[in-house]
């Protein structure tokens, strides 16, 4: 799955946990908190929606490795995780 | 119609969620209502079996006002879902506008909200979903059946077409709720102000070393440390839990923590974490995160409004030093935490770089004095630093 594809699911993803946001039209590179103003419940519940359905596991030291979406993507295909 | 905050004078009737015949349990959610502050979840003060339903979707009633009856198995009918909280007669419908036919715009799926959070739970996309629930709204089935399905082909592009509006949201409105209880506060309320800075060394590497082996859904978060931390606080200082009625000081015995939420598109909520002195911390974060969640897609039950006899505002990682808040009328004090800093701090005979949380207490002087409220920062700091004992 080329980070493109992962981008747009986590897109998904993200709508889910933050319904009041438009996710479409999110800049990949923006940072989740300090950009877009996730909090840290939903920056919890974020991670937490793609370890379901991503099979990513991202541990509490890595979140700084997972504050946007592109980052999100490159550290999902270096982790191998089945698409 | 029940009071959801003193503000509240009435409330329109957008959803039920049970027809007459149904057989009600005792809590379950029967209707959505819509108020100043968004739109609520109705539950049963009853068991029995849904009768009559006295005010249909769409229409305003006052608070107090008898939305439906619920009767009794072999008893005779009796009104159910009045107001608790002020107990004006409610007997019949009072007068209501003519009925309006129902009219919910909305541009997202309908969805039963117990169905929302069954979506949520399973990672269930519920965009695209079909359902066969009444008037075509998704039901858990629906979505557990979606969950069952082998992973469904994902969009490869980004979703087309923004999230409609929150239904039963509208910010003005809010905006001027909360302008009402607030202005209402500072011209009643003498509030008196007292700050304490945590060093919260110990609880975050207690934390980080608790995540480090937790699954990701189990992992806390520190707001769990601090709701935990207060509410255990107000065991030993209830003269700062309760409300201010009619000239005195009357203390709950029950702690119910209102947890101010900011919404993201302006306004917010402080919704009731009941009971929080008895939550373990797992459940304090399970209930942390459900509120939460639900706060975003305007799925707070009623009962969350009503009841909160103290307030806690934490402004979270990122936000600024300290906050001293607006106490909430007629409750009797709020606690704030700032955001944590790094802070040179005294450690025995060294200076230590340590994160340091701003605590805050504003408080009603008519019912307590500064003393009082330097004891409840004092205990909340000694639970903070015994972070495996909460």
């Amino acid at each position: 799955m080329s980070d493109e594809e992962t981008i747009a699911r986590l897109r998904v993803i993200l709508g889910d946990i933050a319904p009041d946001l438009d996710v479409s039209t999110i800049d990949a590179n923006a940072d989740l908190r300090n950009d877009i103003g996730l909090d840290s419940m939903d920056f919890l519940n974020f991670v937490i929606a793609a370890h379901k359905r991503l099979r990513v596991d991202v541990p509490e030291a890595d979140y700084g490795k997972v504050d946007s979406l592109a980052k999100f993507a490159r550290y999902i295909a270096a982790a191998g995780a089945p698409g | 119609m029940p009071s959801l905050g003193a503000d509240m004078e009435k409330g329109k009737v957008v959803e039920w969620l049970k027809k007459p015949g149904d057989p009600i349990a005792r809590g379950d959610v029967v209707a959505v209502v819509e108020t100043q502050k968004g739109a609520f979840e109705i539950e049963a003060f009853e068991a029995g079996i849904l009768g009559e339903i006295l005010v249909p979707v769409g229409v305003e009633a006052p608070v107090g006002a008898v939305l439906a009856r619920i009767d009794g198995p072999g008893a005779a009918p009796r009104p159910a879902m009045a107001a608790p909280a002020p107990p004006r007669p409610a007997i019949q419908p009072v007068a209501s506008p003519p009925p309006r036919p129902a009219q919910i715009a909305t541009g997202r799926p309908r969805i039963s909200p117990a169905a929302a959070r069954r979506a949520i739970e399973l990672g269930v996309d519920t965009r695209g979903l079909s359902g066969s629930g009444p008037g075509g709204a998704i039901a858990i089935a629906d979505v557990e059946a979606a969950a069952r399905k082998p992973a469904a082909p994902q969009p490869s592009a980004p979703p087309t077409g923004t999230p409609g509006p929150r239904r039963g949201f509208d910010p003005a409105a809010m905006r001027q709720a909360i302008a009402t209880a607030m202005a209402r506060s500072k011209r009643e309320i003498p509030h008196y102000y007292l700050s304490l800075p945590i060093d919260m060394g110990i609880a975050s590497e207690w934390l980080a070393a608790e995540n480090a082996r937790r699954d990701v859904e189990r992992r806390l978060l520190p707001a769990a440390l601090l709701l935990k931390a207060v509410a255990l606080a107000l065991r030993a200082v209830p003269e700062l839990n309760g409300f201010w009625v009619e000239g005195a000081p009357r203390l709950s015995p029950s702690i119910h923590v209102g947890w101010a939420i900011a919404l993201r598109g302006g306004g917010l909520m402080a919704p009731a974490i009941h009971d929080a002195d008895r939550l373990t911390l797992d459940q304090a974060m399970a209930a942390l995160r459900d509120l939460t969640t639900r706060a975003r897609v305007a799925r707070v039950r009623g009962s969350e409004m009503m009841d909160p006899t103290v307030t806690v505002t934490s402004l979270g990682e990122r936000g600024a030093d300290s906050v001293f808040g607006v106490i909430y009328p007629p409750q009797l004090a709020i606690v704030g935490f700032g955001a944590p800093r790094i802070t040179a701090l005294p450690v025995g005979d060294a200076i230590r770089p340590r994160p340091v949380v701003q605590a805050t207490l504003a408080a009603d002087h008519r019912a307590s004095d500064g003393a009082l409220g330097s004891r409840l920062l004092a205990t909340i700091d000694r639970h903070l630093q015994r972070p495996e004992s909460l």
